[in-house]
Formats: C-alpha cells, structure tokens, sequence
C-alpha cells in the first residue's frame, strides 16, 4: 500500500544520479554563478551616508582633485566670520576629509596610483587636500580662541570701567539715534543687544529663559532710561525722571521702535502706579530695595 | 519532537498537514554555503544529503542554528512545484558536486593559488551557485507564478539572469534574527492563504 502510494506521486526529476550512473542521459547543464548586483539597491535620497560622497560620485577624477585649486581660508577672513558662519564652516570642513578619507580608503584598497600616495615618497592628492581642509579647520580653532581670550580680558576690565561704558554707548545711542535710517536703526538696536549681552549677560531675544538676577534688573532699569531718553519728549523726561527701579523700567525696556507710540500710555500707568498704594508697598519689599541700593552702589548691602 | 525537514515529504502530505508551497534557502554566515529546505527549519540529515562530497573548501557545515539565515522564500502556486523544486534544487546540488564537477569548478572565482577564492572561511561562490541553481530550476522546469522573498535583495544578481514571465521578485520586510521563525512562519501562512485563495477560483471555474 505505501509502495503503491509512493509510485503514485510525480516529480518532476533531473535525474542527475541516473546521468552520472549512464542510464539516462540528461541535457541540463549547470549554470555559472551569480553575482550579487548593486543595481538591485534603491538608496534614498535623503540617505545620511550621503554626506560621504561628493555630489553623490561614487569617486571624483582628476579634474575635480587639484591641490593648486584649492587653498585654506586664512585667518583674517576667518576673523570677519560670525560664529555660526565658523560653526557652520567647521562642520563643512570636517565632512570634506571625512569625503577625502574615504575616497583615499577606496583608493588604496583598489591600489589606483599606488593608493592615496601612501606607498609613496610624496603625499598624493588626497593627502594633500586634507591637510588644506585641516589647515582651516585649526585656524577656526585659533580665531575662536582670539575670541575667548578677548571676552576674557573684557570680562577683567569690565567691573572697572563698566560705568563708563554704558555712559559713552548712551551718548553714542541718542546721538545717533536721531535722523537716523531704518536700517542705521536696527544696526543700532543689534549693538544695543549685544552691549547687553557683553556687559550684563543678558540676550534680550530671548527672556523666556532669563534668571532674575542683580545683572537683570540692572539691564531693565538701563534700557528703559535708554529707551525712554530716545522716544520721549522733553516734558515727558522732566515729569518721569530718572528711572531707578525695574518695576517702572521694565514696561519702557520692552518699547522698540515699531511700538514707540505706545510710549505715552506707559508713562501714564507709571504716573498711575506711582501715585497707588500698591506701589508703595512693592518699594518698601525688601529685595526691591535691596537691588535698588545695589544697581546705586551701595554693594555693602547685598 | 521530531525534526519535520529530516525527511522527504511530498505535495498530498504537505497539502494535508497545511504547510504552504514553498522552498526555504538558508545561508551559512560563516562559510556561505546554502542549504534548500521545504520548512523553515532544516535538519543535519538535509545537510549530510546535500554536502555529499566536502573536502576542504567546501567543507560539511555544521548544525549550529545562530549561523544560519533564511536567504529566500522561494513561493509556488501549488505544492507540486515546490516539491518538484525542492528536489531539482538537491539533484543541481548534486550534478556540481559530482556529475558536473570539473565545470562547476571552471566557473569558480581562483585566488593566486588556484584554490576556490576565500576570505577567512568565506567563499561567496556557494551562495552566488545557489542563485544559479535556482534560475535553472525555474527556466527548466517552467515554473510560472513563481514568487522569490530575498533577505536582500542584492544577491539576486542582473535581471538578465531571471526569466520575468515566470517569476516575480520581493523583498523579505526587515526582521532581527531572532524573529526570523516568527517572520517565516507569518509569511508561509500569507502564502498559504493565497493559495487556498487560487484553489477556490480554480474550483468554481470547474463547477460553473
């Protein structure tokens, strides 16, 4: 029954063992092998390995490989460059040798010009160029450096003639202030923001995550002087004063140039504020005072 | 329990037990070696039947699960291909081994010494053979409707090498190894459903 059952099923067969036996003979003959093919790999567009490959080459020729071609950027172009632009440089730099790294690896595996010139006396293209990239990679190093050293020094001198500095920005400010461009404006307001910054430490584009600090109220209470001395008129000075606390100072440190009208309604709610009790009762709370006499000079009370 | 792929198992009890029509080609990691099964397991026993002449380069791999990976599903419309598959699979297996040995190794990739080419206990022509074989079986025994799911697609090699009417090529989803039962077994149930699927049409043509 089972034998029955077995010669019943069909299968197709090569029948390789009744070929190798002379029984049958059989036309079917092996094929080569098959190599695997990278045609069969779709990669995405956006893949991150692509930042290996210039332009997407799989390798650059000879035309695109000309050490004269190149050169390093030097420092005092470097010394032009914003932060961001050197940030935004280095990462450039540093994927060009990772690109140059790579290739020279190919190179030296497939043993194209003796390598990447390693087996050579003389450094080949490769070498060459990395160490232009390199060259300016360590001269943005040395630019920031520069940098740090100055906010450093600026840092020491700064205590000392920090008075000084704010009365000759102010005087710069509204002087300049007057008559001048849109664009004289806002170059104006950069310094502005950046003199904040050095002096006080203060960015004021971003106050989402400020600490309350002495540093703090003392940046309020001088930007609102500034502003108020810039937008206001000579009667509206007389009548305010001298600002000294940042409770009156904050509302005028927030007033730019687009918002400028609003100038009269802040002074009236100062006038307001002054004249209620609560205002009262807020400048007699210690740490306002406190910070008061601190920001006026009197630093034996902190 | 006992190791279904140690023995031979045709279409009517394939069909019966519920396993879907296919061919599994797992690939040696170490030495890439392929070995054909009708599970999605295989068995030392399959191992001993097609490694029937090892010598030093193509040596008798071991049993060790951690080193072998699927390398395709091979997908039939019915279970008398896959079986018919499974064994043309084994007999070229065979015909290299013996039959046609001396033109199997002229094909062969040759390092300085004239031995088959190898890195460390590596030699791609197994796997790239297999591939071979495979296009060989489909071309000679004419089987249509043939659907291969590569682990990847690289190794199918030039379209050239594929007949396009008869077969029709995907990709295994992405899988870590320790899963790959559980992927095999879901895509052997897909399989199955499709043809299941087939038979219905196929019956209520001959009814109506």
């Amino acid at each position: 029954m089972f034998k029955k059952n077995i010669s019943n099923v069909k299968v197709a067969h090569f029948h390789t063992a009744s070929k190798i036996n002379g029984r049958i003979r059989s036309n079917i003959q092996i094929r080569a092998p098959i190599e695997p093919t990278v045609k069969n790999i779709k990669v995405n567009e956006d893949h991150p390995l692509w930042q290996f490959f210039h332009e997407k080459k799989f390798i650059r020729g000879e035309e695109d490989m000309q050490p004269s071609s190149w050169r390093s950027w030097t420092v005092p172009e470097l010394r032009r460059k914003s932060f961001d632009d050197l940030h935004s440089l280095w990462f450039n730099c540093l994927k060009e040798r990772n690109i140059l790294a790579r290739e020279a690896h190919l190179l030296e595996s497939m043993k194209v010009n003796g390598g990447a010139g390693t087996t050579e006396q003389t450094d080949g293209p490769h070498d060459q160029l990395s160490e232009k990239v390199r060259t300016t990679m360590w001269r943005i190093r040395h630019v920031l450096g520069e940098r740090q050293k100055a906010f450093e020094n600026t840092q020491q001198v700064i205590p000392e003639y920090k008075q000084q500095f704010l009365e000759n920005f102010k005087e710069r400010y509204l002087d300049e202030a007057n008559g001048a461009t849109e664009v004289e404006q806002q170059d104006l307001e950069d310094q502005l923001a950046r003199l904040n910054w050095a002096l006080f430490g203060i960015d004021v584009n971003n106050l989402q995550d400020i600490t309350i600090n002495k540093e703090f109220v003392e940046c309020v209470i001088y930007n609102g002087n500034l502003k108020l001395q810039k937008f206001g008129s000579k009667e509206q000075l007389d009548s305010v004063g001298v600002i000294t606390n940042a409770y009156d100072a904050f509302p005028l440190f927030t007033l730019s140039q687009e918002n400028s009208d609003k100038l009269g309604d802040l002074l009236a709610s100062i006038e307001k504020n002054r004249s209620s009790e609560k205002y009262a009762e807020i400048m007699k709370m210690v740490p306002v005072k406190q910070l008061e006499q601190a920001i006026l000079g009197f630093e034996e009370v902190l | 329990m006992v190791n279904l792929a140690a023995r031979f198992h045709d279409a009517k009890w394939l069909l019966s037990k519920g396993y879907s029509p296919s061919v599994y080609l797992f690939r040696n990691l170490e030495s890439g070696q392929v070995i054909y099964s009708q599970f999605p397991y295989f068995a030392e026993r399959q191992i001993k039947k097609q490694f029937q002449r090892p010598n030093w380069q193509n040596r008798l791999p071991s049993t060790r699960k951690d080193i072998w990976r699927i390398m395709s599903v091979v997908s039939f419309d019915n279970h008398e291909k896959a079986v018919d598959a499974y064994n043309a699979l084994v007999e070229l297996r065979h015909l290299r081994d013996v039959g046609q040995k001396k033109l199997a190794n002229s094909f062969r990739k040759k390092n300085e010494d004239g031995n088959i080419w190898y890195s460390a206990q590596y030699r791609p022509t197994w796997t790239q053979e297999s591939v071979a074989d495979l296009t060989t079986v489909i071309d000679e025994l004419k089987l249509e409707n043939t659907k291969i799911f590569w682990e990847d697609l690289w190794r199918k090699g030039d379209d050239k090498y594929w007949n396009q009417e008869l077969v029709e090529h995907r990709q295994l989803e992405k899988f870590s190894p320790r899963e790959e039962s559980v992927v095999l077994k879901r895509l052997g149930e897909k399989v199955k459903a499709e043809f299941a699927l087939l038979k219905e049409s196929q019956n209520a043509e001959t009814l109506s």
